[in-house]
């Protein structure tokens, strides 16, 4: 049988690949308006935060209105909402007792977890979230899907891709977290008949170099591998290019996070390169949440083409629902109109997704981690890096980075060609992001392996400030 | 709850199943997977009802 596009195989898809403009913003009008009209009886936080802008639910008569009136929300507001009123907060919008699932944030950002309270309704729609993305990259019932993202635990990234998979009728292998890389490996090449790996950008890039050291050319080993899909972190367009090479498939992409409840948006099955090498776009599901890509000084809209912050509302979630809230996440936009696509989504461009509060001050520049891995992974010899900034002891601000080479460079390349490579390095970077670092050959083993988010960097600057 | 109600409950998921099959039968791809998930809860709550239906017997 004939591999359907995913429009060709659900004329539910076909139905929302056609919505005009007009017709899309009508029905998050329509969505956007049961939201609020519930959470002005449920939910005391979003009640309080209406009354404070003198805007019930019923006035708001446009997307225009709810954008300039209604309040933002932001972490600090939510976790200051969870001390107050343990465990949900005001927020949580349902009954406790119709509680069925907790999802908490990473905590990577040291300020705390923000707790989210989620719906038996909300499990599925959760797993639709998921689901959606990797049916549009070519996930089919029946296919066997290999899930590295660590499952279960706290996090919406643990429990959605189980249920995505489930729902949608995939054979799902949940590995991430369980078994090591080679073991992984092993798996999969006893499975064979492998369509799909779901994997955060870093991992998916250290289960290719550990297949490539092993001797095995993805494409090879898995012939019927239909889609990639990564999340997560950015990376350069060269290594998305080679990664798509070497498995023989597109690599799709997609941007969620717990305030999404799953993900917000996916390549689809347009791939993150396009035809002619420039960086893909991620579309947005628009329907299910409603995004605004902002100024985060002035809070305005930003014109497309800009970085701006994603302000995000769920229009499909009850339990712990966000309405307006700064993700801090930042991203270029690209409005519908500028896609290319026929579509009236809007998007916003992939491998680039940053956070505004990831972002390093340094020496005047300002420096994203991002910005940083496009460099080095852009020179194919590099395995993997770590860095860190830090305050000599006269006080001046220096930047290191501890770069591993591929077991095939650090073998085969000469002290000449390593000179250059390394030099080559440092101008990308500082191409980049305007500062120079000093680079340091380290083994592969001495830097950290990550099963989901890398963590490259560590700011020690404030550690070397003592007298 | 009466063995009447458990009677009822025991004909609305035999109900629902009927209707659950009907909706597997849809050409949407993305939406037949998430019937056939509707289908086998229903099919499980059936199931680990039988012991009511052993007892009446």
């Amino acid at each position: 049988m004939t591999f359907q596009t995913p429009f060709e195989a659900s004329p539910l898809l076909a139905q929302v690949a056609g919505l005009s403009r007009t017709e899309l913003e009508k029905l998050q009008l329509t969505k956007l308006r049961r939201q609020l009209e519930r959470l002005y009886t449920q939910s005391p936080y979003y009640r309080a935060r209406m009354v404070t802008a003198g805007l019930k639910p019923d006035a708001v008569t446009s997307l225009d209105i709810f954008k300039a009136r209604f309040p933002t929300s932001n972490k600090a507001d939510f976790l200051a909402d969870q001390l107050e009123h343990p465990p949900f907060g005001a927020r949580l919008g349902i009954a406790r007792d119709q509680v069925a699932l907790v999802n908490m944030t990473g905590g990577t950002s040291g300020q705390g977890q923000e707790i989210y309270g989620r719906s038996q309704r909300d499990i599925h729609m959760q797993g639709y979230l998921h689901a959606l993305p990797w049916f549009l990259a070519g996930l089919r019932p029946g296919d066997m899907a290999i899930n590295c993202v660590p499952a279960g635990g706290m996090t919406t990234g643990g429990w959605g891709p189980g249920e995505g998979l489930r729902i949608i009728g995939a054979t799902a292998f949940h590995v991430g977290g369980t078994l090591s890389t080679d073991a992984k490996i092993d798996l999969m090449r006893k499975l064979g008949d492998v369509n799909f790996v779901y994997a955060s950008t870093n991992y998916l890039h250290t289960l290719t170099d550990a297949l490539l050291r092993r001797g095995l050319e993805p494409r090879e080993a898995f012939p019927n591998i239909r889609a990639l899909f990564i999340a997560a972190e950015g990376y350069p367009i060269e290594w998305a290019e080679k990664i798509e090479a070497h498995w023989g498939c597109g690599l799709q992409e997609g941007y969620g996070s717990t305030q999404c409840a799953g993900f917000g948006g996916s390549t689809c099955d347009s791939g993150v390169v396009t035809k002619d090498g420039k960086r893909g776009l991620i579309h947005l599901f628009e329907w299910e949440t409603m995004f605004e890509i902002v100024d985060p000084e002035t809070g305005d809209p930003t014109q497309s083409g800009e970085v701006g912050e994603m302000v995000i509302t769920n229009l499909s979630i009850e339990g712990s629902p966000v309405v307006r809230f700064r993700t801090g996440d930042a991203a270029r936009y690209v409005s519908h109109k500028d896609s290319g696509s026929a579509w009236s989504w809007n998007a916003i461009e992939c491998g680039t997704i940053g956070r505004f509060d990831d972002m390093m001050k340094i020496r005047g520049n300002n420096v994203w981690p991002s910005a940083i891995d496009a460099a080095v992974f852009g020179h194919a010899e590099v395995a993997d890096y770590a860095g860190r900034v830090f305050t000599t002891e006269d006080g001046k601000t220096e930047i290191e980075v501890r770069l591993a080479l591929s077991d095939n460079a650090a073998m085969t390349l000469s002290p000449e060609q390593r000179q250059n490579l390394f030099q080559s390095v440092r101008s990308a970077i500082k191409e980049r992001n305007n500062i120079w670092v000093k680079l340091i050959e380290v083994e592969r083993r001495a830097l950290p392996e990550f099963a989901y988010k890398a963590r490259r960097w560590t700011d020690e600057r404030q550690s070397g400030y003592r007298l | 709850m009466s063995e009447q109600s458990e009677r009822d409950d025991d004909a609305i998921l035999a109900n629902m199943l009927l209707e659950a099959e009907s909706l597997c039968r849809s050409k949407d791809a993305l939406l037949c997977g998430q019937y056939r998930h509707l289908q086998d809860r229903i099919r499980a709550l059936i199931e680990l009802r039988e012991c009511f239906q052993a007892k009446a017997e």
